[in-house]
């Protein structure tokens, strides 16, 4: 395989790629908690936070062990606990800023958070069962070799090949299986149980004790604070499930309509006293929730306002009931 | 050569859509040249938790928010309570649509050891992350209160109309009125995912209106509709987003608290994001049946069908500008010609949102404006029977929505409305004042 990609990379050279697309350092160990190991053509090497990671290496991470890869390109590989990966693959132009990676996950789990080779010439991670090509994305894999591989989509699209043939994964928070006890499953909304796993299974286990202890106290006090407020007849979590379609277009609540996307700001402003604590004061407050990329567009009021009575307000021949009438005349209803 | 311009025409419509998808990241050199330096620094000291806050700041700053969660991610993994952390990564997230990983950031930024402050804000977020991931979703918005109008009885602006093709002059009795009437009005919205990979969802929407006049009771007025359909994605790969709605609907008016109309029809829209632009085409048809009474003895020769062709065009324009403007053309069917007429106009609006720090809250104001050409088939022997009816209407008007709690606001508008008419019988001019507290959930 190393000789394969080498050939490959050679041939780009040929083609014209500028020498710095060229570099046998792909990456650096961002983070490693608390060992990981690169293997390549010699010998296995401990990996420390900044050791550099080079193309054709095999990274190990033990029991204990989590690993942050950060790629020239800024993608980003959070490698969990008994996981193992090659980067098959690494081509990256800094001028023109594009390029392709492959990476093949044999064991464990991992998450990918794309940059410029996942939103130019494309991503691709494998596992012994599938092929997954990450379109300008955010995904979590994991496999074994009993249960097979889990794909969940977090933003972008990812093609699924596999025995089945081809599937795309084209909304955020679907997943689906691939090959052992997992084939066949999917693509449907992951569930929350497996979001939690997935991050459990990305950090270190005695990180992921800790972060499962929060989870539940936090779920706990949410509960208990909806049940307080459903008893004082206060919006809850479970009540408060108006249309996230309509919220998202709140142009649907211009003049004579209420705006339902106000529930965010409503939000944004109970948190007002709280932005302090924000660490990137760049970000927007929750009152511009913003439309999710993939969003879905919303109904647009039903495609219309209009009343059955269209220009029923210019059909009366006495001339009186005009103004009472006309209410469907233009589909805003601003004339009500 | 046609198939070409087809397939140009439906890459640069992915392109806009595309666009559309992901985050834009800014081209700004400056920013730019900083955030690559910034980078090259990170890849040699990435254990700088500091410098790693500083590059995700600028990246979110860009709006490349998988690389700011990628060295948040980073700083959280070698120090798993840096609370503030947890929370910019849930927040940039959001911003991706990655929901479920915003939920898992934002538990850990509401650790009981988290900052107050860090908790709140990670609980504003989390209430809203719920909502929106809730498969089905209600939604209701209504008003209540009074409404004052000038010309209540929608008469004509002078006591000199047309009658049998001669001038005459209204008795007293049907010349302008003032009049106050209090009302209630309603809409209310079920949207329900299928939950499949293409985003399809069933929606639904009730919508009423109910006045009753103080002095004037014969122009009590009320209006239900209800449409229902699917909400259908066309191509989700080659036109992300793109969706069609066919729907059904049905719906009635009173009069004087007696029927005065009912109709049931079908509909279908389009919905086209181009970019920051969602365009709606749609064209309705409904079947209109008017009901005859002592007081309309010829409303039924109004009965036919009524077809309505639209697009609404709507977007946001920074700081916190919404806009849309809506065209459409109709065609009125009907038994007697004199009743049948087409009509062409726009309505147009923009809505400014503004922060009240002393309430905490952000209230709307939104001016509107609309036209509206009507031209009948045939004249009306009853009125003039060599001249036909044009009318030209135009709509003026502003209205403040006013938030005082999650739930409960004040709503006002104010709206001119100013018809010109070829027949004296129809030319009026009615001002209208309407307020009252308004409820959402």
């Amino acid at each position: 395989m190393y000789g394969m990609v080498r050939a490959s990379l050679l041939v780009l050279v040929a083609a014209g790629f500028s020498a710095a697309a060229v570099a046998e350092t792909v990456g650096t160990a961002g983070a490693v908690s608390p060992t990981a190991k690169a293997r390549g053509a010699g010998a296995a090497r401990v990996l420390n936070v900044g050791s550099s990671v080079l193309y054709g290496e095999t990274l190990t991470t033990g029991p204990n062990g989590a690993l942050q890869v950060l790629f020239v390109d800024r993608t980003t590989m959070t490698i969990g606990p008994n996981s193992q990966v090659v980067i098959d693959e690494f081509v990256f132009d800094r001028v023109s800023n594009s390029g392709r990676m492959a990476a093949t996950l044999t064991r464990g789990a991992l998450r990918f958070v794309g940059g410029q080779t996942s939103h130019t010439g494309g991503a691709t991670l494998r596992t012994p069962v599938t092929t997954l090509g990450v379109r300008g994305g955010v995904a979590s894999v994991r496999h074994d070799g009993a249960s097979g591989t889990r794909v969940v989509n977090h933003f972008g699209r990812i093609s699924v090949a596999g025995p089945e043939g081809e599937t795309m994964l084209r909304r955020s928070g679907f997943a689906m299986g691939v090959g052992g006890t997992a084939a066949g499953s999917g693509p449907a909304r992951s569930t929350r149980a497996e979001v939690d796993s997935f991050a459990d299974a990305l950090a270190p286990p005695r990180v992921a004790a800790k972060m499962s202890a929060q989870r539940s106290a936090t779920r706990a006090a949410a509960q208990a604070a909806a049940a307080q407020a459903d008893a004082a007849g206060v919006t809850s979590i479970q009540s408060a499930n108006a249309s996230s379609a309509a919220a998202r277009h709140s142009v649907a609540g211009m003049p004579g309509q209420a705006s339902p996307s106000r529930q965010a700001g409503d939000a944004g402003s109970r948190a007002g006293a709280a932005r302090q604590a924000a660490l990137l004061p760049s970000i927007a407050p929750p009152e511009a929730f913003p439309a999710p990329p993939q969003a879905f567009p919303p109904a647009p009021g039903g495609g219309s306002g209009s009343a059955s009575g269209g220009n029923n307000g210019n059909n009366g021949n006495n001339g009186n009931n005009g103004n009472n009438g006309n209410h469907g005349n233009h589909g805003k209803g601003h004339n009500r | 050569m046609r198939h070409r311009l087809w397939f140009g025409l439906a890459m640069w419509l992915a392109a806009g859509s595309a666009a559309a998808q992901l985050a834009p990241i800014s081209d700004d050199p400056q920013l730019r040249a900083d955030h690559d330096a910034l980078f090259a620094r990170v890849l040699k000291a990435p254990a700088d938790a500091a410098l790693s806050r500083r590059y995700a700041e600028l990246a979110a700053r860009m709006g490349d928010f998988e690389a700011g969660i990628g060295a948040l991610e980073r700083v959280v993994l070698a120090h798993p309570d840096d609370w503030a952390a947890h929370l910019a990564i849930g927040e940039m997230y959001v911003r991706l649509g990655a929901l479920e990983l915003a939920r898992s950031a934002f538990e850990r930024a509401s650790a009981v050891e988290a900052p107050e402050a860090t908790r709140a804000r990670a609980a504003a977020f989390l209430i809203e992350i719920e909502r929106r991931l809730q498969p089905t979703g209600w939604s209701f918005s209504g008003q209540t209160g009074l409404r004052w109008q000038s010309n209540a009885n929608a008469a004509p602006s002078s006591p000199l109309v047309r009658a049998l093709g001669f001038d005459t002059s209204l008795p007293n009795t049907s010349l302008r009125k003032p009049d106050w009437n209090a009302f209630v009005q309603g809409s209310l919205r079920l949207v329900h995912d299928l939950e499949n990979q293409r985003g399809d969802t069933i929606e639904a929407q009730l919508t009423g209106y109910y006045a009753r006049q103080f002095r004037l009771a014969s122009l009590n007025a009320g209006v239900v509709e209800a449409n229902l359909g699917p909400r259908l994605a066309l191509e989700p790969d080659l036109l992300p987003g793109w969706s069609v709605r066919p729907y059904l609907l049905a719906s009635g008016v009173t009069l004087g608290d007696a029927p005065f109309a009912h109709a049931v029809g079908a509909g279908v829209t389009l919905a086209i994001p181009l970019g920051a632009i969602l365009v709606e085409p749609g064209y309705e048809m409904h079947r209109r049946i008017f009901h005859t009474s002592s007081g309309m003895p010829t409303a039924a020769e109004s009965n036919g069908r009524w077809h309505n062709g639209f697009v609404t065009v709507s977007g946001t324009l920074p700081p916190g500008l919404r806009w849309f403007a809506r065209l459409q053309a109709s065609r009125a069917e009907a038994r007697a010609d004199r009743q049948a007429h087409r009509a062409h106009g726009f309505d147009a609006g923009v809505a400014y949102g503004f922060a009240v720090p002393s309430l905490g809250r952000k209230w709307t104001l939104a001016p509107f404006v609309g036209w509206t050409h009507t031209r009948y088939d045939a004249p009306d022997p009853l009125v003039d029977p060599l001249r036909r009816r044009r009318d030209r209407e135009w709509r003026l008007g502003v209205s403040l929505d006013a938030p005082v709690s999650d739930r409960l606001g004040f709503g006002i508008t104010v709206q001119l409305v100013n018809n010109r008419s070829t027949l004296p019988n129809y030319a009026r001019r009615n001002v209208s004042v309407s307020f009252g507290p308004t409820l959402r959930f």
